[in-house]
């Protein structure tokens, strides 16, 4: 597998990769060449971020400009009560019975078969029970699975997406499945790059309404992302993807309303859009609004207060 | 490269085993899949800077061994792998200054000349001449180190040993098919082939031309088409000029310094050696003497002794001697007669010792000519010289009949040993 890895590297070289994937997503150059470099010696990447930040993106796109196979990957959200057959597949007994075991319906495959020969993309590892992480251990080091004692070869390259230990609905990694991954952290952008994604992700949403995006609200919403991300108050961060549809959103209703988006938009859809990830010490939903609305008047007064 | 990644991992691991705040250093398999992830990062990087490896490959080893690892408290994983990876770096560093200074030293201990660098070989050559002038200890460096050493790279072939495969293939061609092989020298004749001529003066390119010529036209031929070169059994072959590249020489004369006139009158020289296939020493000298090349075959050579001779520059004082125990130097390794011509104004120190010098040197066979340049040259010192080393004296007004001063001195001595 990781000879095929090498030689889509050489034949698509890295700086066309890296400029097919930040058609897509900007300012992650070095998470990308980290997980190339561990596909192409044939380790297994596990990307960790936290939530929006671009990780099931990002493996999509590496997965897609490699183009190890058709489909060039195999993608699973993984959740809690998934089991170790739908991740391998399995024999149908009745089929079996009456047409024979080598009957084209026999086997149901499961993704660990289907992805042979190219990437499986298993998103939010985490969530899975320790009892399917267990099935994954033997595809992912000696490259067979094992189905109802029938032995099926599955070569393939994993790209996992995952949140770190602390969010909620995740299980502990198994230290063997862990050690059998590369860990690759995706962090949350600077407030600058964090502005310039807003602003392009925004105006790609909204292409067809053919409205304007001023400046000024990526940057108020970008460094009040920054103002939540420092505060200790809060335990979460506003996810990139929930910043992005708040300012799309901003411009929709404008459009809708047939005036320009204004921060007094912005504001009613930034508590709409970010109201749901804000976790921490607060005692009711009204607090959170408050806290929200609270930052958001700081962004504004930083950002006009440097203007003048 | 992958052995050093794998140390520098080696000692990341080792690290961890002994830090008191991890469990578990993580497992085997992770270090191993981190060499290999290490390399293939390093190879994708698209500008790859020194500063950056030690960071990239304590990222790498991080993410590679994170999973597995077991802490007892929380630290900073990242920091601490970063600095292990720094002293894994700098130790590699100082193995590597260790080998370098181990091979230099083994290189100085062995004593061929042929395997020590060029730059040593240039040191080896100054410390020689300091010894060889105990008083003048003092005195500045003309010719620096570092000149020395370009002039030495620019030779840079291995003369001797050249010379002794020349003359093993020739002992080598002489037992087999001749009793006596000839060493060609001064070119006496060209002539047609008559009976008992040796086989080996038969030139053969002018011959073929004229035997095919005459076959074309279909005209026979005769031993008249037979062209034979005649060579003088001359022993004198051996030529060592040593020209004075003082301060003085730095004057103008005319419009150009007389280090220049020098410099051209000696390649033309060289070109008189080349056609009548002599072998050339120059010892440049001013404070000091420095034996720019020992005897080479002018003609063989000739392009790489020009170079050298065009890199030539004045400067200092004049001290003959220093040329002269140079010149003796080179006279003990050297098989047959030698010539040795002074080119200087003759105004130089340690005047008695010079003539000494020259009496030891006409002593063990040498012939010593000089040629005195300038209006205000010690010509009754130079003409001494020549008397007591049984050679020619000239002397010149300037610089620009040197060429032919030097060209004539070489002949007559030729002719009168011959």
């Amino acid at each position: 597998m990781s000879r095929l890895v090498v030689k889509a590297l050489r034949e698509r070289g890295v700086r066309e990769i890296l400029e097919h994937v930040q058609k897509h997503l900007k300012g992650l150059n070095g998470v990308v060449l980290d997980v190339l470099s561990g596909l192409s010696v044939g380790r297994h990447v596990w990307i960790v971020g936290p939530v929006g930040c671009g990780k099931t993106t990002l493996a999509e796109t590496i997965a897609e400009v490699l183009n190890l196979g058709e489909p060039p990957y195999i993608e699973v959200a993984c959740h809690s009560h998934m089991t170790a057959t739908e991740l391998t597949g399995d024999i149908d007994i009745a089929v079996a019975l009456q047409a024979g075991l080598d009957h084209p319906l026999a086997y149901i495959p499961g993704p660990l078969v289907l992805a042979h020969g190219r990437i499986l993309i298993l998103d939010e590892i985490n969530r899975l029970s320790p009892y399917s992480q267990a099935a994954l251990l033997q595809a992912l080091q000696e490259h067979y699975v094992l189905i109802r004692g029938l032995r099926v070869r599955s070569d393939f390259l994993m790209i996992a997406t995952g949140n770190p230990a602390e969010y909620s609905g995740t299980y502990d990694m198994s230290e063997a499945l862990a050690d059998r991954m590369k860990q690759v952290e995706i962090t949350l952008p600077s407030k600058d790059i964090l502005k310039e994604i807003l602003l392009w992700k925004a105006r790609m949403y909204t292409q067809e309404l053919e409205a304007e995006i001023s400046e000024e609200l990526a940057e108020v919403l970008a460094t009040m992302a920054l103002l939540i991300r420092r505060d200790k108050a809060s335990e979460t961060e506003p996810s990139v993807r929930s910043c992005i549809y708040a300012l799309a959103s901003t411009v929709s209703r404008a459009w809708l309303q047939k005036k320009e988006p204004t921060i007094e938009d912005l504001r009613r859809e930034v508590l709409q859009n970010l109201i749901s990830l804000i976790q921490g010490d607060f005692s009711s939903e009204e607090e959170k609004l408050r806290y929200l609305d609270k930052k958001f008047r700081e962004a504004l007064l930083l950002v006009r207060g440097r203007e003048h | 490269m992958i052995a050093e990644l794998a140390e520098i991992v080696a000692e990341v691991y080792e690290y961890l085993k002994n830090c008191d705040e991890v469990a578990f250093p993580g497992s085997i398999r992770s270090y191993i899949t981190a060499i290999k992830d290490a390399y293939m990062r390093l190879l994708l990087e698209p500008c790859l800077t020194p500063e950056k490896v030690p960071k990239i490959v304590s990222r790498i080893i991080y993410q590679n061994i994170s999973p597995s690892l077991v802490l007892k408290k929380n630290i900073d994983l990242v920091v601490e792998i970063e600095h292990a990876v720094c002293r894994a770096v700098q130790k590699l560093e100082q193995k590597k200054c260790l080998k370098e200074r181990t091979k230099t030293e083994t290189k100085e201990k062995s004593h061929e000349i042929e395997n020590i660098p060029w730059e040593d070989r240039a040191k080896g050559l100054v410390v020689e001449v300091e010894s060889s002038l105990p008083s003048l200890k003092e005195a500045p460096l003309i010719l620096s180190q570092s000149s020395l050493a370009i002039l030495v790279k620019d030779i840079d072939i291995n003369f001797r040993k050249e010379a002794k495969q020349a003359e093993h293939s020739r002992d080598v061609l002489s037992r087999k098919v001749f009793a006596y092989f000839p060493d060609k020298s001064h070119l006496v004749s060209i002539r047609e082939y008559s009976l008992y001529t040796p086989s080996m003066d038969v030139d053969l390119m002018k011959t073929s031309v004229n035997i095919s010529r005459k076959k074309l036209f279909g005209k026979r031929f005769s031993q008249r088409d037979i062209i034979v070169r005649e060579y003088s059994g001359s022993e004198l072959r051996n030529s060592i000029v040593c020209i004075d590249v003082s301060g003085s020489m730095r004057e103008l004369e005319g419009t150009v310094p007389k280090i220049e006139l020098a410099k051209k009158a000696v390649s033309k020289y060289l070109n008189h050696l080349a056609h009548i296939r002599g072998r050339f020493s120059l010892i440049a000298f001013n404070y000091r003497a420095e034996v720019l090349f020992k005897l080479e075959d002018a003609r063989r050579k000739r392009d790489k002794i020009e170079s050298i001779v065009s890199k030539l520059w004045a400067s200092g004082g004049t001290n003959l001697h220093a040329a002269l125990t140079q010149a003796r130097n080179i006279l003990k390794k050297c098989s047959g007669k030698c010539h040795i011509i002074v080119v200087s104004d003759g105004k130089t120190v340690f005047k008695k010792k010079c003539i000494s010098e020259a009496r030891i040197l006409a002593k063990r066979g040498a012939i010593l000519s000089s040629i005195a340049i300038g209006r205000s040259s010690d010509r009754e010192f130079m003409i001494k010289l020549s008397k007591i080393g049984g050679g020619v004296f000239h002397y010149l007004s300037s610089y620009k009949g040197l060429s032919k001063a030097l060209i004539d001195s070489d002949a007559s001595i030729r002719k009168f040993y011959a």
